[in-house]
C-alpha cells in the first residue's frame, strides 16, 4: 500500500500561529497544571499529590469568599441579557432615533475598564455626585461610600459591569433580529399581538440560540475577565467583600508569593471556565449543522 | 394622521425607558468629559454642573507631563506591534484553514476557537516564571508575545471565515492560469480581504489598548509601563486632583472612541461574527 503524502504547504501557513499558541496556552496550562501537584520543601521542588487542592477546599477561607462574590457578580448575566434584549427589541422596531441610541448604548464597551471604573470610583465616593444628587432628591438617608461599604461594594462592581457589558449584548441581538423575516413581525401586528406578545413570541424563540449563547459569554466573562474591575477599583476590599477568582490568584502568586496555592486555584477556574467551552462549542457544532 | 397620533402615544414607554438608559449610560462620560475642564477648586465646590469657567489647565499638565506623553508612546508601540503581528501570523494560518484539508483540521480549528474563552489569569503564573528564565521580563517583547497569542484564536476565527467565502471558481480559475499557491494569497486573497484584516486589527487594537491585567505583569519598568497601567498605578498619586485625573482619562480613551466612531460598521461587525459562531 502506498503511503499518502501528507500536503506540507498548510502546515508552513499554521506554524507560525502554532507557535504563538503553543507558547502562550499550551505550555503554561501544562505547567500550571503540573504546578499544582508540587510544593516547595527546603527550596527544594517536590511532587505534592492533592496538597495544595487540599488546603484550597478546607483551609483557605478566602477562596470560599471569593467563589461566593463570583456567584454574586453572576446575578450580573440576568440582568446584561434582559436590558440588552429589550434596548435590541425597542431599537429594532424603528423608534425615531434609534441610531442614536444605538451607538451611546454601545459606547462604554469601547471605553477601557480601567477608566470607566475610575470614573465609577469618584461617582461613588461619599462626595462623589450619587450622593449628591441622592441629598438633592431627599433620600440623603440612602447616602453612602458605595465601594468603602462592605454590603454595597460588590453591588457597585456589578452595576459597573453591567454599565460596561450590557451594549455588546445588545449589538448582537439586534444584528441578529435584522436578519429574521421582516413578515413574521408584520403579521404578528396585523393579528394583533401587543408589544409584549411580539417580544414573548416572536422575538424571543426566534433568538433563542443566539440569548443561550451570550448566555454563556456573559458567565465567562463575568466569571473569569473581572479582574480589571476590582483592581482598577476596590482591590477586593473593603475586607475581603469584593475578593473574585482571579484578582485571587493574582494575589496569590504576586502579593503573597504562593506560586502553587495559586496554580491549584487557577486550575480549578480553567476546569469551571472548560465546562462552559464545551457547552459553548456543542452550541456552535449545532448551530453550523443547521 | 390618526395613525401617527397612536404610533407616537404607544411609542411614550418605549421612549421613557429608552431615555432612563440613555441617562444613565451618559451621566458618567459626562462626567468625566466635564470635570476635566474645570479647575480643581471649581470641582470641589460644583461636581455635577457644567462649569463656571472653562479651563484647559489640566489637558496643559497632563501633555507637559513628559511621564504621560511616555505612556502614550509605549501603548502605541505595543499595540501596532501585536496588531501587525497578529495579524500577519493569524492572516496565514486562516488561509490553511480555508483552503486546504488536512488530517485533524477541524478539531484543530475548533480547538483554536475555544481558546478564545480561557482567561488569561490561568496563563500568567507559568508565563512569567519563563520570562524571568528568559530575562525578557524588562523587554516589551515578553508582552507583545502574549499579546498575539491571545488574539490570534479570534483573528483566525474572523479571517477564516471571511477567506471561506470567496468563491471556489476563483481558485480554480487561478489554478488554471498557472498560478502557484502563495501567489494565489497574496495577489488574489489579500487584497480582497482589505475589510476584514482591518477590521480585525481594529478589534484586537482596541482589546489590547485597554488591557490592564498583562501589562501590569509583564511592563514593571517604569519606562516600559502601557497608558492604562500608568493611570491606574499614577492614581494614587494624583487621587485628590479629580479634574486632572480625568482630563488624563479623556485623553487615554480618545483615541480609541475615534477608531470607533470613524470604523463603527466594521469594529461592530467584527465582533458580532466573532461572538455569534465564535
Amino acid at each position: 500500500m502506498k503511503r499518502k503524502k501528507i500536503n506540507l504547504i498548510p502546515v508552513f501557513f499554521l506554524l507560525p500561529a502554532l507557535a504563538f499558541l503553543i507558547f502562550v496556552y499550551l505550555y503554561p496550562l501544562i505547567k500550571v497544571l503540573w504546578d499544582s501537584f508540587h510544593t516547595i520543601r527546603g527550596g527544594q521542588q517536590i511532587f505534592a499529590g492533592l496538597l495544595n487542592y487540599k488546603n484550597v477546599f478546607l483551609v483557605d477561607t478566602k477562596f470560599r469568599i471569593s467563589l461566593r462574590n463570583n456567584g454574586i457578580l453572576l446575578l450580573g448575566v440576568p440582568i446584561i441579557v434582559f436590558f440588552a434584549l429589550i434596548c435590541a427589541f425597542v431599537i429594532y422596531e424603528r423608534v425615531r432615533g434609534w441610531k442614536i441610541f444605538r451607538t451611546v448604548f454601545f459606547l462604554p464597551y469601547v471605553l477601557a475598564i480601567t477608566v470607566v471604573s475610575i470614573v465609577f470610583s469618584f461617582l461613588y465616593r461619599g462626595d462623589g455626585i450619587i450622593n449628591t444628587i441622592l441629598v438633592k432628591i431627599g433620600l440623603g438617608i440612602l447616602q453612602t461610600d458605595w465601594i468603602g461599604n462592605t454590603k454595597t461594594a460588590i453591588f457597585a462592581v456589578l452595576f459597573v459591569i453591567v454599565w460596561h457589558d450590557f451594549g455588546f449584548g445588545m449589538i448582537l441581538f439586534f444584528a441578529r433580529l435584522m436578519s429574521i423575516d421582516k413578515d413574521l413581525f408584520e403579521a404578528a401586528i396585523v393579528d394583533g399581538a401587543n408589544w409584549w406578545q411580539r417580544l414573548r413570541y416572536v422575538t424571543i424563540p426566534q433568538l433563542k440560540s443566539i440569548i443561550e449563547f451570550y448566555t454563556i459569554i456573559c458567565i465567562i466573562t463575568i466569571l473569569a475577565w473581572s479582574f480589571n474591575y476590582i483592581f482598577s477599583m476596590t482591590k477586593g476590599g473593603p475586607g475581603n467583600s469584593t475578593m473574585i477568582l482571579d484578582f485571587y490568584i493574582y494575589n496569590t502568586a504576586f502579593m503573597y508569593n504562593l506560586p502553587h496555592h495559586a496554580s491549584a486555584i487557577s486550575v480549578i477556574l480553567f476546569i469551571m471556565v472548560l465546562i462552559l467551552i464545551v457547552v459553548q462549542t456543542t452550541m456552535r457544532l449545532r448551530a453550523e449543522k443547521r | 394622521m390618526k395613525y401617527i397620533i397612536k404610533k407616537i402615544v404607544s411609542d411614550i414607554p418605549k421612549y421613557i425607558f429608552l431615555i432612563l438608559v440613555l441617562i444613565s449610560i451618559l451621566v458618567p462620560i459626562y462626567f468625566m468629559m466635564m470635570t476635566s475642564v474645570k479647575s480643581h477648586d471649581e470641582y470641589l465646590v460644583n461636581k455635577l454642573n457644567p462649569p463656571r469657567k472653562l479651563t484647559l489647565e489640566n489637558y496643559r499638565g497632563i501633555f507637559f507631563e513628559q511621564k504621560f506623553l511616555r505612556l502614550m508612546y509605549n501603548s502605541m508601540r505595543i499595540t501596532l506591534a501585536s496588531g501587525i503581528l497578529c495579524v500577519t501570523v493569524s492572516t496565514l494560518a486562516a488561509f490553511a484553514f480555508a483552503n486546504y484539508n488536512f488530517p485533524l483540521k477541524n478539531l484543530l480549528y475548533v480547538t483554536i476557537l475555544s481558546l478564545m474563552s480561557v482567561p488569561p489569569i490561568v496563563m500568567i503564573i507559568p508565563l512569567f516564571v519563563q520570562f524571568v528564565q528568559f530575562k525578557i521580563i524588562g523587554n516589551p517583547i515578553g508582552a507583545i508575545i502574549i499579546y498575539v497569542g491571545l488574539t490570534i484564536p479570534f483573528s483566525v476565527y474572523l479571517l477564516t471565515s471571511f477567506f471561506r467565502t470567496a468563491p471556489n471558481e476563483l481558485r480554480e480559475a487561478a489554478k488554471i492560469d498557472g498560478c502557484s499557491d502563495l501567489k494565489y494569497f497574496t495577489h488574489i486573497i489579500l487584497p480582497l480581504s482589505k475589510p476584514a484584516i482591518a477590521t480585525c486589527f481594529i478589534v484586537n487594537s482596541v482589546w489590547v489598548w485597554n488591557e490592564l491585567l498583562i501589562a501590569l505583569i509583564f511592563l514593571q519598568k517604569d519606562e516600559l509601563r502601557t497608558l492604562m497601567a500608568g493611570i491606574m498605578l499614577k492614581i494614587g498619586k494624583f487621587q485628590v486632583n479629580v479634574p486632572l485625573v480625568t482630563s488624563g482619562l479623556v485623553v487615554a480613551s480618545l483615541p480609541m472612541i475615534i477608531l470607533f466612531l470613524v470604523f463603527q460598521k466594521w469594529f461592530i461587525r467584527g465582533l458580532v461574527e466573532g461572538a455569534i459562531k465564535g
